[in-house]
């Protein structure tokens, strides 16, 4: 994760993706789902990194890639720190902000229904033959 | 009380409606497994809900995933629908176990299944409304 900000001189930001938290989701929840899902929190120690991360919205993820590899970054709370994941650990976030907006019944649906649930590509064969397929009831 | 093939670490008050488990070394998917089947047994058996207090202050290392704890922590929501509130406060001084205690806590946000991460014995039997020498005490 250092080597991240390292090369800022070839740095391109190829696109901004503001994700909505949603209403109910306070910033301490958000930044607790970024850390759960795996996003590291880096320092960024040079004038460079810093430059970087004052140009990124405060609050939101961003889109960045770096020779061809896709990070997320969002500026921390505090000063030249910034919460970095790459697409892994923001798959996860979003499995994580889905499961958190879903409605319990919605859920309960969807595991009843395999095929949907292949199609919100969350869960894995093992989910069902190990927790629902022998303890759920 | 301890409970008969109880997993390791595990002691069941029944008198304070607790469950406690101080699982030590290696906390994996095996061993939640093992500690959900029994929970989930235990919970059909007394027919009331029981809080839990999780120590895990004395694990050495976590051989676990996002993937499943994100799978471990839905099922628990997803298993108590419509049925009784139960705390479940777990103690997590390593930042590594505190991640997936975050997790689960936020996978089952606003569900009867209340999961708190505490740091320290006192909040933790504040919040359970148990006294703290439960908490501390060793099986």
């Amino acid at each position: 994760m250092k080597q991240i900000f390292k090369p800022l001189t070839i740095l391109s930001i190829i696109a901004l993706l503001v994700l909505a938290t949603g209403c109910a989701t306070t910033e301490t929840s958000h930044v607790d789902m970024l850390t759960s899902a795996g996003f590291k929190l880096v320092n960024a120690d040079t004038p460079k990194k810093q430059e970087l991360l004052q140009s990124l919205p405060a609050g939101h993820l961003s889109l960045i890639t770096w020779k061809g590899k896709t990070f997320y970054v969002q500026p921390a709370a505090t000063p030249n720190q910034a919460y970095v994941g790459t697409p892994k650990e923001f798959h996860a976030y979003e499995q994580l902000r889905l499961a958190r907006q879903m409605r319990n019944d919605d859920l309960m649906a969807a595991q009843m229904n395999h095929s949907r649930m292949n199609e919100w590509n969350a869960w894995g064969p093992s989910f069902y033959g190990g927790f629902y397929g022998h303890y759920y009831r | 009380m301890s409970v008969m093939n109880a997993p390791p670490g595990l002691e069941c008050l029944e008198d304070a409606r607790l469950f406690i488990w101080r699982p030590r070394g290696v906390l994996s998917e095996s061993v939640l497994n093992k500690i959900l089947a029994f929970i989930t047994a235990q919970e059909g058996r007394f027919g009331r809900p029981f809080n839990r207090f999780t120590d895990l202050s004395l694990i050495d290392t976590v051989d676990l995933t996002f993937k499943y704890v994100f799978h471990f922590a839905l099922y628990r929501r997803l298993s108590r629908i419509g049925r009784e509130p139960l705390k479940s406060a777990i103690l997590a001084t390593n930042p590594e176990v505190a991640r997936y205690v975050k997790l689960h806590a936020l996978v089952t946000d606003r569900s009867p299944l209340k999961v708190r991460l505490f740091k320290e014995y006192g909040p933790a039997a504040k919040w359970l409304d148990a006294p703290v020498q439960l908490l501390h005490s060793e099986l």
